[in-house]
């Protein structure tokens, strides 16, 4: 395929893949109460939102997968550290795509097929959304630091350097990669630069 | 600053609140290379000095 199409496919891909994740994120359901029992019917009354938006953020993930799998190439795979940046950042994916399952479609679907109407019914259940928190949250910390430890500071630093690898830094270099200019890859960065 | 250091250092927690920031901060990202790639479709983001631009032979 043309670089031109390729390049245009990447940047909408990843332009629209940002609008929608914000505009999904905004529509996450939430648990508004400490009780266990109205905790249960807000979880099965937002079963289908529930579903609906954690499927559609996991696939807007794989839509930007995709379109940085290009901006991947254009760097070069070939080089040891964009290697490393792509394994960290396609296994912190891999983890969001498992975060996700648990919260938008274990969960509600475990709750909505288990009966609680007695005392032990509703213990068990507060063990199931116990467990559920803890998978969604320890696939989420995992893919949340390690993609963007490993991929975003990886891919920053060798956008930014120069390519005959003599590990000098141009001040005009490090200006034009604008993206760095983000708060979170500039902590990254420094963080990265300084070890 | 508080979701940029916590990306780091692995401590924030992520609620609902917790991944929206993620997400924005992700997507300020992301936004931003599809930016570059529909400015300059052909040579956004290529290497200097790689003139195949990424394809594969």
């Amino acid at each position: 395929m043309d670089s031109v199409i390729r390049g245009r496919l990447a940047g909408i891909s990843l332009i629209v893949a940002a609008v929608f994740e914000v505009f999904a994120m905004a529509h996450h359901p939430t648990i508004t109460t400490p009780n266990i029992v109205d905790a249960i019917q807000q979880i099965r009354r937002a079963r289908q939102l529930d579903g609906l938006v954690h499927g559609v953020l996991m696939a807007l993930l794989l839509i930007v997968l995709y379109g940085l799998s290009e901006f991947i190439l254009r760097r070069d795979v070939s080089r040891p550290a964009i290697r490393a940046g792509l394994i960290a950042y396609g296994s912190g994916v891999l983890f969001m795509l498992g975060a996700g399952t648990v919260s938008g479609f274990i969960l509600p679907d475990v709750l909505s097929l288990t009966p609680h109407t007695s005392a032990t019914d509703l213990d068990i259940n507060l063990q199931v959304i116990f467990l559920c928190r803890a998978l969604n949250q320890s696939c989420a910390n995992f893919a949340t630091v390690g993609y963007r430890r490993g991929s975003f500071s990886g891919l920053a630093i060798y956008c930014a350097a120069k390519p005959d690898g003599a590990g000098r830094w141009e001040l005009q270099d490090l200006s034009s990669a604008w993206f760095l200019r983000s708060p979170s890859l500039r902590v990254c960065y420094i963080s990265t630069f300084k070890e | 600053m508080v979701p940029a250091i916590a990306l780091i250092t692995g401590l924030l927690h992520l609620d609902v609140q917790g991944m929206t920031a993620v997400l924005l901060l992700q997507s300020l990202w992301t936004g931003g290379i599809g930016v570059g790639f529909l400015r300059d479709p052909k040579d956004a983001w290529a290497r200097p000095g790689r003139p195949d631009n990424g394809a594969i032979a």
